[in-house]
């Protein structure tokens, strides 16, 4: 029986059932998102995991996913940061229109994005046709272009989750340090870094599941080379259409562990802390 | 009831500094800044040494105040000098940064840094300054034994009581020996119990401190036992700034009048109570007989615990004095009556009691205050 929970945490003590309807279909949308995960999970090859997993084509895409993801982690919190302390800590015009265009990228079709890197830093992009002519660099379908993709789709969720941290941070404690001698920079340092510290964690991790995870932009930026561009998602992509289902059920269960652990990583975040 | 607060030596007694001279290496302070409808026109002064209270309602632009000396808001107009140095002015287009003005600050809710021990809060102000880590720890830690804290030196800020982290803010605030303190009600997240332990904690900090101190405060007592010279904001500007004893005893608006404008004496304990003026019985008190004979004290006496009477007082009353009427003013609901007679007194009084008593200058009445209103204070 399900019972109705009162506002403030404590079962009510006339237990009425819920409402049917509403019951009915709160369990068709449990069925909805976890019938799928375990028919993964059901339908996979177990004794076939580790020669799966042992394969030089799976190896090569998990090692690629990681250093392309942890690389676009790495340059989002090198580049996020200072933008989330610029969104929370200063003011000049147009900051809310800036705020508006860093978050697009959470909302926008990944394809769409990819598109758009093209445009800019293809090899006839606006300023991929300068790197390529004055520097040699093509980023468009190369490893680089895998980490600028994720980089794309992750640095929004850094820069929302840092930006959070920091706004809800006690500006007091820059004041304070400010009192003690400690400038601009040395307190960004040694100060609102530290303070806001599991926020920067925080959006890192929801930064690399997303980059680990991505699709769209990186087949359409960087398309799907094995060994150079075609990380675990791309991997699991062809192995469909190559008909190699065990292949593809491998690699997806690889991907659901990691969700499942970044979630476990961030549940006082998202679950509240554990009853 | 019994307050202590720490001896004061005898470089900090207020009669050394009721001077009122500018001195070049305290803090002179003109400060002028718009804050919504609130002009906050402040002129103050603090000699090197010298505590200066900033006593206000709410919203009278105290903290606003403290934020212009410690620069974390640019003045609009005025001109502030720390040790003889122009930190602020908005005419001369001089702004002195706060990380590069020598000062100190406590906020009220202590604000240790939560990812560095104690000790390393203490130090931060040194090594920001150059000092080298071991330096700067081996001077934190004189610092925090010097408030009694030297046992918290590793504790994290969240695992210290509010009273603890207020005695690391203070420490953490005089480490790099800053020629301004400037404190924000620094007592006034603490229970009663703590606050008195507090007081005397910075009252000890003080003694050694060289430069200047500005303390805000909403608390009289505060005002009145910690400072040389006591300034009043209400609205923005000052209404009155003198030494503490004369803002107890001529309090200029009914805002002080009511908060500050206390009875206030110092004097010795002896057999029966507190001698005040040689010659005149003792004020008795409930509480002397906890303090050893010839402690010095103050004595505190809020207006309104006097009671007048045109005869002599029946039954027996242990504090029971003839006096003169000086002085009648009305003060909004209250009539206060300035009263000569051994020493001076105030009392306060309905308009009403005014009236049926007949209180006018040259009267004769008797002044009665029962001896559990008597407030003493250890000096």
């Amino acid at each position: 029986m399900v019972r109705v929970r009162t506002n403030d945490g404590h079962r009510s003590v006339h237990t009425g059932s819920a409402p049917w309807p509403i019951v009915t279909l709160a369990v068709v949308a449990t069925i909805v998102l976890v019938l799928p995960l375990v028919a993964l999970v059901q339908r996979a090859p177990w004794s076939a995991v580790v020669d799966e997993l042992r394969s030089p084509a799976v190896r090569t895409a998990l090692r690629l996913s990681l250093v392309c993801s942890l690389s676009a982690t790495a340059l989002a919190i090198v580049l996020g940061v200072p933008l989330a302390w610029v969104l929370a800590r200063t003011e000049f015009r147009g900051r809310r229109a800036l705020r508006a265009l860093v978050t697009l990228p959470v909302v926008l079709p990944p394809v769409v994005g990819g598109v758009a890197l093209l445009m800019a830093f293809g090899r006839r992009g606006l300023v991929g046709q300068l790197l390529d002519d004055w520097f040699g660099i093509r980023l468009a379908f190369t490893t680089s272009g895998v980490v600028l993709a994720e980089t794309f789709v992750a640095l929004p969720f850094l820069v929302l989750a840092v930006e959070g941290a920091l706004r809800s941070s006690d500006r007091r404690y820059e004041d304070a340090a400010a009192t003690l001698g400690s400038g601009r920079l040395s307190t960004f340092w040694r100060v609102t870094l530290p303070i806001v510290g599991p926020g920067i964690g925080a959006g890192a991790v929801l930064a690399w599941a997303r980059a680990l995870g991505e699709f769209g932009a990186t087949i359409t930026f960087a398309a799907n080379a094995p060994g150079r561009t075609q990380t675990v998602p791309l991997a699991v992509y062809q192995s469909l259409e190559g008909s190699d289902q065990d292949g593809a059920i491998v690699l997806s269960l690889v991907l659901l562990v990691v969700s499942f652990s970044v979630l476990v990583a961030l549940r006082d975040r998202w679950l509240g802390p554990l009853r | 009831m019994i307050r202590t607060k720490a001896r004061k030596t005898e470089a900090r007694t207020t009669e050394t500094h009721r001077d009122e001279t500018p001195s070049p290496s305290g803090l002179t302070a003109s400060v002028g800044v718009r804050l919504g409808s609130l002009e906050l026109d402040v002129d103050l002064l603090a000699p090197e040494a010298g505590v200066v209270a900033v006593l206000g309602p709410n919203g009278a632009g105290k903290t606003t105040l403290l934020r212009c000396l410690a620069g974390l808001r640019p003045l609009d107009a005025g001109r502030v000098t720390i040790g003889g140095t122009v930190v602020d002015d908005p005419a001369a287009r001089v702004f002195v940064p706060p990380e590069r003005r020598s000062i100190g600050f406590v906020f009220q809710d202590a604000l240790l840094f939560p990812h560095l021990s104690a000790l390393d809060n203490v130090a931060f102000g040194l090594r920001r300054r150059g000092a080298r880590t071991v330096d700067a720890r081996r001077r934190a830690l004189e610092w925090l034994a010097r408030l009694g804290t030297e046992y918290l030196a590793q504790a994290r800020p969240r695992e210290l009581s509010a009273g603890q982290a207020q005695r690391v803010a203070l420490a953490r605030a005089l480490a790099h020996e800053p020629r301004l303190l400037l404190l924000d009600e620094p007592f006034s997240a603490l229970d009663a119990a703590v606050r008195i332990e507090m007081r005397r904690a910075l009252r000890m900090a003080l003694v050694k401190f060289t430069g200047a101190v500005v303390l805000v405060t909403h608390d009289p007592v505060e005002a009145l036992s910690l400072a040389d010279r006591v300034v009043i904001i209400e609205r923005g500007q000052v209404t009155q700034a003198d030494a503490p004893y004369d803002v107890a005893a001529r309090p200029r608006t009914p805002w002080i009048a009511g908060l500050v404008g206390v009875n206030l004496w110092h004097g010795t304990v002896e057999a029966g109570g507190v001698s005040i003026v040689a010659g005149s019985p003792p004020i008795v008190s409930a509480d002397t007989d906890r303090l050893p004979l010839g402690s010095r004290v103050s004595v505190v006496v809020h207006p309104h615990a006097v009671g007048l009477y045109t005869a002599p007082p029946q039954g027996t009353p242990r504090n029971a004095w003839s006096m003169t009427v000086t002085t009648v003013e009305r003060h909004g609901g209250r009539v206060r009556v300035g009263l000569d007679g051994p020493f001076p007194l105030v009392a306060e009084v309905t308009p009403s009691a005014a009236s049926e008593t007949g209180l006018s200058p040259g009267a004769q009445v008797w002044a009665v205050v029962k001896a559990t209103e008597v407030e003493i204070f250890e000096d």
